[in-house]
């Protein structure tokens, strides 16, 4: 589904649950498309944010500065960390671990992070 | 020139951003030494098909709006310069908005993204140049209206929209109390209404959208029609306060109000705008005479019923202010050491201290511009 007038997309992606690792491929394909829009100069999501299922590719649309800030943000509104725990922007530590570190001159951010 | 930026903030000495200076009258008092970004310049990237310019802080407005004319778009947000330098960094840190932003929108409306330098010299971008996006929190709107004290804004990418096929003025005389619950009553209704403007008697409304639109609410609404020459240059004047109500050095104070607030008994010459919602006071008032009168007229139209009683929407105390009191800044002039916005409840005060501690943690940009406490 399209919304031809802003630009943005709804990909349903049908398969079958039955078959072992359709499931994945379907979402190794979603992810694909992400990526693409981020390549293109668009974002991961147009409407309805990032929960869980997207936080894998926050990864790819900020670096790891600006997930940082994000993190900041978030603390200012709450420090206690109380409301919705880990959505909307990911660990650097998930970023490590998912392979998807910001590269920037040869540097990933915080390079001196523990990582797995 | 970002090395020169990242430079200059690394120093970690308080900064000063300035763009053209137009607006070095607004906000608190100046401080820190110059951080100039005039010379950072130019638009970067204008795709009119897909109503979306991006450009450098340092652009002037003027290169903007002559850009986007030549291809019949404009700012709706109807941007006021204050002055031929005026640049789209200051633009949308001042966060300040024309006539048309009661029906068009504000500035933060329009701002898509932005790539900026924090306190620690990191480029970092948020949104983008898509019209929808909703990928992690929206720091370029918080970067729209922090005055600068947040970061160096590099860039921002806008929304454009076509320029209106037809624009036409219209004069009512009318007494004030007249004229607020007219606008109010066009607001409801679907009239091409762009701006507005009352003084002295004289209530001013721009029409602007399809040729059909705007005919038909001529026809309707009546009035004295303004030549289409003398509209525009009125509209200009107006946004960008040379008209002759904004002439000399009395205070000018800004009061955003619900647009149903009736007339206010203060001795003081007045101009009302965006249909009700702004509303400019001029002369040597006391904040605390102002907010009197707020909150005196607030029985009348401006209530908000609550258990079937009348309550006075401007004595509602939230985050320790009365809305009365969040309503009123001093926008020029006048004694501004003491902070010229309303003071912050120490719930919100605090949100602020942390979020200029994540953007700015060695306290650089723009000390207290927006706030004393900043």
């Amino acid at each position: 589904v399209f919304h031809a007038g802003d630009g943005n997309l709804h990909p349903l992606i049908m398969y079958d649950a039955n078959i072992p690792g359709e499931l994945e491929r379907t979402e190794a394909f979603g992810a694909d498309i992400l990526r693409l829009s981020i390549a293109l100069g668009g974002t991961i999501t147009g409407e309805h944010g990032v929960g869980f299922e997207k936080l894998g590719s926050m990864c790819e649309q900020f670096s790891g500065d600006e997930l940082q800030v994000f993190h900041a943000v978030k603390s200012a509104f709450d420090p206690a960390g109380l409301l919705n725990p880990g959505k909307a922007v990911p660990t650097l530590h998930r970023c490590a671990e998912l392979g998807r570190m910001h590269v920037h001159r040869g540097q990933v951010s915080f390079p001196g992070l523990e990582r797995f | 020139m970002l090395a020169d930026f990242r430079a200059r903030i690394l120093e970690r000495q308080p900064l000063r951003i300035r763009g053209g200076g137009s607006k070095d009258f607004y906000g608190g008092p100046l401080a820190g030494e110059l951080l100039a970004t005039s010379g950072y310049a130019g638009i970067v990237s204008y795709e009119p098909s897909e109503l979306v310019l991006t450009a450098r802080c340092g652009t002037p407005l003027a290169a903007i709006k002559s850009a986007l004319a030549q291809r019949r778009q404009y700012l709706a947000f109807d941007p006021p310069g204050f002055g031929g330098d005026a640049t789209l960094g200051g633009v949308v840190a001042a966060g300040l908005s024309g006539p048309q932003r009661a029906s068009a929108g504000s500035v933060r409306d329009f701002v898509l993204g932005v790539k900026m330098m924090d306190g620690e010299g990191r480029i970092l971008r948020f949104g983008g140049e898509v019209m929808k996006n909703v990928a992690g929190f929206d720091v370029s709107r918080l970067m729209t209206g922090s005055l600068g004290t947040l970061g160096l804004i590099l860039e921002v990418s806008l929304k454009v929209l076509p320029l209106p096929a037809a624009d036409a003025t219209l004069r009512f005389e009318l007494p004030q109390e007249k004229a607020l619950i007219t606008l109010n009553h066009w607001a409801g209704q679907p009239l091409p209404l762009a701006a507005s403007c009352w003084q002295d008697g004289m209530l001013s409304v721009r029409l602007r959208g399809a040729q059909a639109a705007v005919h038909a609410a001529c026809t309707r609404l009546g009035g004295e029609r303004l030549a289409d020459e003398e509209a525009a240059s009125f509209w200009d004047m107006l946004r960008e306060q040379r008209l002759e109500f904004f002439a000399g050095d009395a205070p000018l104070w800004r009061l955003s109000l619900p647009s149903i607030t009736p007339p206010l008994d203060l001795p003081a010459p007045l101009l009302i705008e965006w249909h009700g919602a702004q509303r400019w006071l001029r002369g040597e008032l006391p904040r605390g005479v102002i907010v009197a009168a707020l909150e005196k007229v607030g029985a009348g139209e401006a209530t908000a019923l609550q258990g079937g009683q009348a309550k006075n929407a401007f004595l509602a105390v939230a985050d320790g202010n009365t809305a009365a009191n969040r309503a009123v800044s001093a926008f020029r002039g006048g004694d501004r050491a003491a902070g010229v916005f309303a003071p912050l409840s120490p719930a919100l005060m605090q949100i602020h201290r942390r979020l200029k501690q994540a953007f700015d943690p060695h306290r650089i940009f723009n000390p207290g511009r927006l706030y004393p406490e900043l």
